[in-house]
């Protein structure tokens, strides 16, 4: 792969916290929790009947009160229908925005797009299901569901015309989504990417999750020894990635740097983790490689930390199996108790979160951590923020399936 | 230097045949006639396949048999001490539609206490890639790309630049797209509808040499171009793919097109009119598989490998964005 420098100059975050990228760190640092009781749908039967739920009128739900300042999307009547479509609209809009990237002044072919999505447009999926039961016929549901609904939309919207692409490797897809689109700049194939993930809380999503027992019943307590599982969320994370150097020479806000990336698969089973952590393990291990850190120079990880049994033993093992006794000297925290699991926003929204926590110095806590586990014994940041000078953070993501990516990120200062 | 990447396994699993009759199948394959969906016959997943399953989604099995059929050809065998140097990439535009419709069905008659977390777990897009990961020890560089008709073409070009960059010694690589009833109400594409998959072990020359496998192909170059009017972007990948490849447009010998309708398909013959000697003629997946969408760059590769020669492979979606490979047999 070329050595070029990827530099981060633009995030959109929506979720249950913020309709925007600073209403949510605010949030975060103040150690505020989105998650409340489900609206959208009927949750009767679920093991838990709250997630992290965007609010309404926040996530373009009640339109024309937030629409993205896309061009073409000023009528109202041409807002996207599915909440994934809109979440990943309202941030990618965002993004593009705060990157200060005018395609009327550069060349559009040479702006790529890569989404992520575990679910696609889960909500029309739900209503076609029901419509079709009914005897109805919902052909415009089921298009809206497409996996690449959302990124047509934003390719066609924005004007994107450079590479396109859609990648649904489960929960570490937002995470993918931009090492994926970093290796396209690397490639030479675009000058800029807008990379990240977006989905939506769904009936049959949360219902599947629920039978998985992958919902605890009661709060979501990563790292904590009475954890039972994860509580979901919904929303989007998208951010702009260009090459260094051309980012610089236009000025662009440097947010930070993604100095390196993997993913891989445990190979080991569809829907439990593997528990010595091997996989995790390795995708540290590769991901610092391809950035030419070493263990030591980490000062924060934004764990996966989904509060699942087997999963934060298996991160905390991967963890030390790398870093040592570094492990043991730095913050690592999971925000899954305050924005809910965002599936594959979850990755890209958690690298922003590390992007924020190099800024301003400090690192968003792990909320609802009550009582040490022996197995899970970090320095897991418990319910409140904390300052620490953060030059390089690493940010992980696992899903459903096996797969693991790790993000490095440095400031881009240097 | 940029490595080479040569083509030491072929798995197809499509309407026209399965394995060693697929190339037969495809010399002796006339023009779908009617609006009937072409479905894969005579097709058992047992017959590909070591272990025993208690369910699989239609699409898992056809990723589990591709790769199974590639992998033997390649004369790979699942090895712990490498796995984590192998990886798999494939694409679908749907994923496990049939299964999602069961559990969804289900889940609206009895409520979600009684929802099936077997159904669930069947049905994530990635869940054939994931079940091939782990049948065949395959945990290196891993993606399921959705980018609907591009899925199989974009889940090739990761493997490429994966090889590339020395992340994987190996990659399993392609797409996978089955017939569904949800599928049939989505589709924009002209009928007929088709199914299958088609599976390729990538790796670089020197590794394909150092353990003297054959090759079967060349992938030479792979470019990608975004949402266009009409052709503009196919005229666009396609000059680029060439370029990298260093092969004079006078030197191809086919070019083969995967497209999810019939409006895409004029668009490419219009976009390789400049780039490619007109006597060549485009010769659509489509019109001997049924539409495959996610699977249709994947299924072109296979046919487009069956000649000897130089082919341009083009995938074109619904917004005119598009993936070119050039590609020697």
């Amino acid at each position: 792969m070329p050595d070029r420098r990827i530099a981060i100059t633009g995030v959109g975050v929506i979720c249950c916290l913020g309709a925007n990228a600073s209403e949510v760190w605010e949030a975060l640092r103040a150690g505020r929790s989105g998650i409340g009781p489900i609206t959208k749908f009927d949750p009767t039967g679920l093991r838990n009947t709250e997630a992290g739920e965007v609010p309404v009128g926040r996530g373009c739900l009640s339109p024309p009160a937030c629409l993205p300042l896309a061009a073409g999307s000023g009528d109202p009547a041409l807002q996207p229908e599915d909440d994934a479509t809109r979440f990943a609209l309202v941030a990618a809009t965002e993004a593009m925005a705060s990157a200060g990237i005018d395609l009327n002044t550069c060349d559009p072919t040479r702006v790529g797009l890569v989404c992520s999505t575990n679910f696609g447009g889960a909500t029309s999926w739900d209503a076609f299901v029901s419509a079709q039961a009914q005897g109805e016929s919902a052909t415009a549901l089921l298009r809206r569901f497409r996996f690449d609904d959302a990124g047509d939309e934003i390719a066609s919207r924005l004007g994107l015309q450079g590479p396109k692409t859609v990648i649904s490797n489960s929960c570490s897809s937002g995470a993918h989504a931009i090492g994926h689109g970093a290796d396209l700049i690397r490639l030479g194939r675009a000058d800029a990417v807008l990379a990240g993930g977006h989905d939506a809380l769904a009936l049959s999503a949360l219902a599947g999750l629920s039978a998985l027992r992958t919902i605890t019943a009661e709060k979501c307590r990563p790292f904590d020894l009475n954890r039972s599982g994860t509580i979901f969320g919904e929303g989007a994370g998208m951010v702009v990635l260009e090459e260094m150097t051309a980012a610089r020479r236009r000025g662009a806000p440097i947010l930070g740097e993604l100095l390196g990336y993997a993913v891989n698969n445990n190979a080991y089973h569809m829907t439990a983790p593997d528990k010595d952590g091997a996989g995790l393990t390795m995708a540290l291990r590769v991901a610092l490689a391809d950035a030419g850190v070493s263990p030591n120079r980490i000062d924060y990880i934004s764990a996966h930390g989904t509060g699942t049994s087997y999963h934060d033993v298996a991160e905390t093992r991967a963890i030390k199996a790398v870093l040592g006794d570094h492990a043991y000297r730095l913050p690592v925290s999971s925000i899954k108790p305050a924005t809910g699991h965002l599936m594959a926003a979850a990755g890209a929204v958690e690298a922003i979160t590390c992007l924020w926590a190099m800024r301003d110095g400090i690192v968003p806590p792990t909320l609802n951590y009550d009582t040490p586990d022996p197995d899970c014994d970090l320095d897991y940041v418990p319910n409140h923020a904390r300052e620490a000078s953060v030059r390089v953070a690493v940010s992980i993501s696992s899903g459903i399936g096996g797969n693991n990516v790790a993000l490095v990120l440095g400031k881009g200062d240097a | 230097m940029t490595p080479r990447i040569v083509i030491t396994g072929i798995g197809a699993i499509t309407a026209v045949g399965i394995g060693d009759a697929f190339i037969p199948g495809l010399a002796t394959a006339s023009p779908p006639t009617g609006a009937e969906p072409l479905a894969v016959s005579d097709f058992a997943v047992e017959d590909y396949l070591d272990t025993t399953k208690t369910y699989l989604d239609r699409a898992s099995e056809f990723a589990l048999a591709s790769a199974n059929l590639a992998l033997k050809q390649a004369g790979v065998v699942p090895d712990a001490e490498t796995r984590w140097r192998r990886g798999i990439a494939l694409g679908t535009a749907y994923g496990c539609l049939d299964t999602m419709e069961k559990f969804t069905e289900a889940l609206h008659a009895k409520g979600a206490r009684l929802a099936n977390p077997l159904l669930f777990s069947h049905s994530y897009a990635n869940t054939p890639t994931g079940l091939a990961a782990i049948e065949y020890q395959l945990a290196g560089p891993h993606a399921t790309f959705c980018s609907g008709a591009l899925a199989s073409a974009d889940a090739l070009a990761f493997a490429v630049d994966t090889l590339r960059a020395g992340r994987a010694d190996v990659m399993v690589a392609g797409g996978f797209e089955v017939l569904s009833e949800p599928r049939r109400q989505a589709s924009e594409e002209q009928p007929p509808l088709g199914e299958g998959a088609a599976a390729f072990i990538l790796e670089t020359a020197d590794h394909a040499e150092k353990r003297g496998a054959r090759v079967y192909g060349r992938i030479l170059a792979i470019a990608a171009a975004g949402p266009s009017a009409v052709w503009k972007a196919l005229e666009r990948a396609a000059a680029e793919a060439l370029a990298l490849a260093r092969v004079d447009p006078k030197q191809i010998t086919a070019a083969w097109s995967a497209s999810p309708c019939r409006r895409v398909e004029g668009w490419q013959r219009a976009g390789l009119a400049h780039l490619i000697p007109t006597a060549i003629p485009v010769r659509h997946a489509c019109a001997i598989f049924g539409s495959t969408e996610g699977a249709g760059g994947a299924l072109a590769l296979a046919a487009a490998l069956a000649q000897p020669g130089v082919a341009l492979v083009s995938s074109v979606d619904r917004t005119g964005a598009c993936v070119c490979m050039v590609v020697g047999a």
